[in-house]
């Protein structure tokens, strides 16, 4: 079994290397390869995962260590529940997304470094999900990162998409130190790198606050960042520039939600340091709210998409900071599906249309049927509306933090109460939005309604290899509540407290109530934007950033060049001249007059013996 | 006879020879100044020589060496002196300063 | 037997086929076969060496020869796991210098002498890395440095003579002051040992009083200047950048290895973790990091850049040895093989955008992405390693020396050294930034802003339409490059996948020189 495990790394990237071999080479092969490497690590990740899912014992494995006086670096694998619905997910969405990129990136020059570097990204976030050792996880973490950033910008000629992925990455990069150090305090503290070893230690006791708050809070600071929560928040939403499908993988159904699983991996270690979950349900709360807001008022659609992520993710770390750890992973799970769903849909619309903008929408449902049936199922859920997946997790989201704000311990009251309020307002505005997006997307007049009859440019539906990952992302979004209603099977037997009817049951009156409104306004506007488009007064993290960070490197940056030119250059430069003069005073000595020299000798003979006579 | 009194000459010997070495202008008495000193530098060796009672006379037998080399030197002296003359009519050991480090030094590439 | 063999034989190959090279130097191409053959033959044979190298510097496997009996300066030589990765580093790095020779002519013509020329500094840097005696040790250094005063005062930058002899003076001038200071320093240490040998004195050498830290001073300050530490590194943005390419890829990938392994090797048994000295130095390498990251953000010439990181990558494999632990000196032995391999790379790759463009400004250099794809990717890789990706070989080294300086020895600060670690890291993140400001801008292209006044936009080299950018492709990379390159690249990835081939002996050697740190 454990060489399955290794297998279902290795497969991504051995894929990605044969990709990059083949190259332009032969492009059927590049694509089987793709695709193949694709279901091949998807069956491998099923027979990893299924026997581990539900109450089965984990499996843990050293295949090396370095042997040295600290504690050793091990090639180490552990999977348990909640590594083996991670490994499913990432493997189904990269394996869809393989397949949907057949179609997507048909004809474009670079889809073999394309193809390799989504293997590669699939190989990384496996490493992190199976990961046992701390070093290991550490440099999934940071591969992905820098898949991402090469990902983001596959269309370089694009400006943004080179500002896009630069910021993306520099900001997680940042972040990620954080990750760096909390491993290395807790190799210090603990003596080991392994996971499960040093959880097993925390679980034990006999670690107080004291020992912990430090890596939990450094913890805080890396998820906060790859996982694009506030103040960390912006990178995500400009890092849409990338390829759709790039989206659906990195941007909202895996890497952004590794912050989320590491949390969850550590879990122990962040409930015994309250600190890191009052930041963390802080920041949640925060987050949460303003990137619904921002969701709300963008008129463009993969940024509508993005900003529901990063308040998606918000809320999942709201249920992690108030204690419902299976509440978090859930809605990871579930956000994973639908949001990928969302994002390939989106894709598809684009694809289409040729623009984002969503003004340059509508009226599709005609011509795109079969994307208009997913993407509702997707926004469905997205707004927790009855029977789909988003409103069972939700719902237990909401739940716990009600649960947490009535007679919670793990967090301030006040925090419970300020998530409570933020998930519930939050909930509205998301249904809001998507029913905003879905308006103007799918119903409505034609953006080109009003063009002569020649130029309504032609929208034909996307290829198969595009519509049949929407239907498969379809399933689980409509069915996975099921989950919810009985989590054992998933996650093991424990207690579970996921199903509240009564804030269901409002939750549901308040969905309808807000859709009525929407629906008024959008009618109002005469199907076009249901409110004016305004650019929100954003908080000017970015501005902060700038002046606060950037300029003063730059500035150093220059200070230093001129430093070493003006400065240290300097001294060299004043050895030198300094050589130079005093070889130019001795020189004047040198005046050929050989009995000026004799004279210098002999006076010096003289001045040699009275100083000998003297001493002596 | 005390030690002395050679010595004393001797001194007084390469006290004349330095001062002719020193201020003379003209090689050939420069050169002289430094017969001079050899001179009185042999007088040295055999004065001690004679008062150590050294059994391997090493004083007698060094000046017989500086005799030798101050014969080979104004014999080179001397030669250097006439090609001087021959080149520069005059043998002014004042203006003769070519050696001097007069011009811009060629600057080592820097 | 054999180890005398072996250990003579990696020192007199290269040497010997030196002297064939010049030998044969009116025959153009049979020279240049002979000096790459020369160099494969080392490759080879400094493979064999250390794979048959067993129990470290025991007696029975080091050459142990009077030379000076009367000065106690011996002929002593051994390989263990400190200078094994770096025997190996060196010859890999000379052989693939070489191959790269063949096609390419250096513009000054006169390929022979600097193949001659390459294969004596190659000797000169196995025999410093095989050196037991500290006086051998400087003797090899000089055997080393001086040759690379011909190498970049002759064919250097060919557009700017003056610049390129004053860059060489300038090394040379640096280089050799400072391993007199270090020679000074050995012979203050000998006053108190009696011998020059290391192994001995590293064994039972008593670091304490005024002399020993007058000694250990003046070692130190030698080596910093080879090393470069800030703020003596001022020799090395010139020589490396008006260097020619296989002498920038020789100077950063080994020369620097100098430095850091006198620093291992010379400078720890000479020194207690209880002076002052150690904090200094180890500060002096973290100013070094970030203050090279800074001036690298504001490089506008591609190789100046290049060298600037290293002064960074450098102040980590300080970092390392000044915490006085075994993790530390495995991260420093460590960040030095990978630095050879990553810069070296870096540095062949700036040479082969010179070639083709004739500038390495920063400013000029757009689109390459579209021109020159592979090659463009190659650099795309060698940043992300040298930028301290995971997975490559760049990451474990400078990972590590920030965890030993996290925890250093019991006698050093721990505190001090906990920032230090902090502000270290933080020089990883300057480094990211600026080697992705080069990929934006050189690689994926942009819009070209004037620097120092000079309008870039009408001189942009090789004409390119912004958007056809594909349309217009010089050669990309030849068959000759990719043999030169792929080893390079092949270890950075092996490397950085499986860190315990090399911490693994570096350790156990440590414990074994150190005799338990």
């Amino acid at each position: 079994m454990i060489w399955v495990v290794l297998l279902v790394v290795l497969v991504p990237f051995t894929s990605a290397g044969l990709s990059l071999l083949v190259g332009h080479g032969g492009e059927v092969a590049e694509r089987g390869i793709a695709v193949g490497a694709g279901a091949l690590g998807l069956a491998l990740a099923g027979v990893v995962a299924f026997p581990h899912l539900g109450d089965a014992t984990p499996l843990a494995h050293v295949f090396a260590a370095t042997t040295a006086a600290g504690p050793p670096i091990e090639l180490a694998f552990y999977v348990d529940p909640l590594s083996a619905v991670l490994l499913l997910l990432a493997h189904t969405v990269a394996f869809l997304v393989q397949v949907y990129s057949l179609g997507y990136m048909h004809g474009d020059p670079r889809y073999p470094s394309y193809a390799a570097l989504v293997s590669l990204f699939t190989g990384a976030m496996t490493l992190v999900v199976v990961a046992d050792d701390l070093w290991v996880l550490l440099v999934g973490w940071e591969l992905m990162g820098a898949c991402s950033y090469f990902l983001i910008s596959h269309h370089w000629e694009l400006p943004e998409a080179r500002a896009g992925a630069v910021k993306a990455f520099l900001m997680t990069r940042t972040a990620d130190l954080g990750l760096l150090f909390a491993i290395l305090v807790l190799g210090l503290r603990f003596d080991s790198y392994r996971i499960s070893t040093v959880m097993a230690a925390i679980a034990d006791g006999g670690f107080g606050r004291d020992d912990l708050w430090l890596p939990a809070v450094l913890l805080t600071a890396a998820v906060v960042g790859k996982s694009a929560q506030f103040p960390l928040h912006t990178w995500l939403p400009d890092a849409m520039p990338g390829p759709t499908p790039i989206s659906a993988l990195i941007h909202a159904a895996t890497m952004v939600a590794a912050g989320v699983f590491l949390v969850a991996r550590t879990y122990p270690l962040f409930l015994s340091a309250p600190a890191a979950l009052n930041l963390l349900a802080l920041v949640a709360a925060v987050t949460m709210l303003l990137a619904a807001f921002y969701a709300l008022f963008t008129s463009d659609l993969k940024r509508v998409l993005a900003w529901s992520t990063v308040s998606q993710l918000a809320y999942m770390f709201g249920a992690l900071a108030v204690g419902a750890w299976s509440a978090g992973v859930l809605h990871l799970l579930a956000h994973g599906a639908f949001k990928a769903l969302l994002f390939l849909a989106a894709g598809a619309v684009v694809h289409a249309v040729g623009s984002t903008s969503m003004t340059a929408m509508g009226g599709l449902r005609d011509k795109l049927p079969d994307t208009f049936l997913t993407m509702s199922i997707g926004f469905g859920a997205l707004a927790g509306v009855v029977p789909l997946v988003g409103f069972f997790t939700k719902d237990a989201v909401i739940g716990a933090t009600w649960d947490a704000a009535l007679h919670g311990r793990l967090v301030w009251p006040w925090l419970a109460w300020l998530l409570f309020a933020s998930a519930v307002v939050t909930a509205v505005l998301t249904v809001a939005y998507s029913l905003r997006a879905w308006l103007m997307v799918f119903l409505g007049s034609p953006a080109g309604a009003d063009l002569a009859e020649g130029e309504v440019p032609e929208i034909a539906e996307a290829p198969p290899s595009m519509k049949v990952p929407l239907y498969l992302l379809a399933l689980p979004t409509a069915l996975g509540g099921l989950v919810v209603v009985y989590p054992e099977a998933v996650l093991g037997s424990g207690e579970y407290h996921l199903l509240h009817p009564e804030l269901g049951l409002v939750m549901t009156v308040l969905v309808a109530l807000t859709a009525a409104v929407v629906v008024r306004a959008w009618r109002r506007s005469g199907g076009r934007d249901p409110w004016r488009p305004r650019v929100l007064p954003q908080p000017q993290v970015d501005r902060v950033y700038d002046i606060g960070l950037v300029r003063p490197v730059m500035r150093l940056a220059r200070l230093a060049r001129a430093g070493d030119r003006d400065v240290i250059d300097a001294y060299a430069d004043g050895a030198a001249a300094g050589a130079w003069g005093l070889g130019r005073v001795l020189r004047l000595a040198q005046n050929g007059n050989v009995q000026g020299y004799l004279m210098v000798v002999v006076v010096g003979a003289c001045a040699l013996a009275v100083v000998a006579g003297v001493v002596a | 006879m005390p030690l002395w009194w050679p010595l004393l000459l001797s001194s007084l010997l390469f006290a004349i020879g330095v001062y002719g070495v020193l201020v003379r202008r003209n090689a050939v008495l420069v050169l002289m100044g430094v017969e001079l000193m050899l001179n009185a530098v042999n007088l040295n060796l055999v004065a001690f020589d004679a008062y150590f009672r050294d059994v391997l006379h090493g004083g007698q037998t060094f000046a017989l060496f500086v005799i030798v080399i101050a014969a080979a030197e104004i014999g080179l002296g001397l030669a250097i002196v006439l090609l001087v003359f021959r080149t520069h009519g005059q043998i002014d050991v004042d203006t003769m300063r070519e050696l001097a480090d007069r011009e811009e030094p060629a600057v080592a590439e820097r | 037997m054999r180890t005398a063999v072996a250990l003579n034989g990696l020192l007199a190959v290269p040497a010997l086929f030196a002297l064939l090279t010049g030998l044969l130097s009116r025959r153009e191409r049979a020279a240049v076969a002979a000096a790459v053959t020369g160099s494969l033959v080392t490759l080879a044979w400094s493979v064999w060496t250390v794979s048959s190298y067993d129990g470290g510097l025991t007696p029975g496997s080091t050459v142990d020869v009077d030379w000076v009996a009367s000065m106690g300066i011996g002929w002593r030589l051994g390989v263990d796991g400190i200078s094994a990765p770096l025997v190996l580093m060196t010859t890999l790095i000379f052989a693939c210098c070489l191959v790269a020779l063949v096609r390419h002519d250096p513009p000054g013509g006169g390929r022979v002498g600097l193949a001659v020329l390459l294969l004596v500094i190659e000797s000169g840097v196995l025999g410093s890395f095989l050196a037991l005696d500290m006086v051998l040790f400087f003797v090899f250094f000089e055997v080393a440095l001086i040759p690379m005063w011909f190498v970049i005062h002759t064919w250097g930058d060919e557009h700017d003579e003056p610049g390129r002899h004053r860059a060489a003076v300038r090394f040379l001038v640096f280089t050799v002051t400072g391993s007199a200071l270090m020679l000074v320093g050995f012979l203050v240490a000998r006053t108190r040992t009696g011998t020059f040998d290391i192994v001995g004195t590293a064994a039972s050498y008593d670091a304490s009083g005024p002399l020993a830290l007058t000694a250990s001073l003046l070692v130190a300050l030698g080596l910093a200047v080879k090393t470069p530490l800030w703020p003596l590194h001022i020799w090395l943005p010139d020589a490396h950048s008006k260097a020619p390419t296989v002498g920038s890829v020789v100077l950063a990938a080994v020369l620097l290895k100098l430095g850091t392994y006198g620093f291992v090797r010379f400078w720890m048994p000479l020194t207690s973790p209880e002076w002052l000295l150690v904090p200094v130095v180890a500060a002096l390498a973290v100013v070094g990091i970030v203050y090279a990251a800074l001036a690298c953000l504001a490089q506008t010439d591609l190789k100046r850049l290049i060298a600037y990181s290293s002064v960074g990558h450098m102040g980590f494999v300080v970092l390392g040895a000044a915490t006085f632990t075994v993790d530390g000196v495995q991260a420093a032995v460590y960040a030095s093989v990978a630095h050879g391999l990553i810069t070296g790379l870096l540095f062949f790759v700036a040479g082969a955008i010179k070639d083709r463009y004739g500038t390495t400004d920063l400013a000029r250099l757009r689109v390459l992405y579209g021109r020159v794809p592979r090659l463009a990717g190659v650099f795309a890789f060698a940043a992300m390693a040298s930028l301290g990706l995971p997975g490559l070989a760049g990451f474990w080294g400078e990972m590590l020396a920030i965890r030993s300086a996290v925890d250093p020895a019991a006698a050093l600060p721990g505190t001090t050294y906990a920032w230090l670690a902090f502000v270290a890291a933080l020089g990883i993140i300057l480094t990211s930034a600026y080697f992705l400001a080069v990929i934006r801008g050189m690689l994926q292209g942009g819009p070209v802003r004037p620097v120092h006044g000079v309008d870039a936009t009408v001189e942009l080299v090789a004409p390119a339409v912004a958007d056809d950018v594909s349309a217009v492709r010089t050669p990309d990379l030849h068959a000759l490059e990719w043999v030169a390159w792929s080893p390079l690249l092949a270890l950075t990835l092996v490397l950085g996948v499986a860190p315990g081939l090399l911490l693994t002996p570096v350790g156990d050697a440590v414990a074994a020189f150190f005799g338990g740190l």
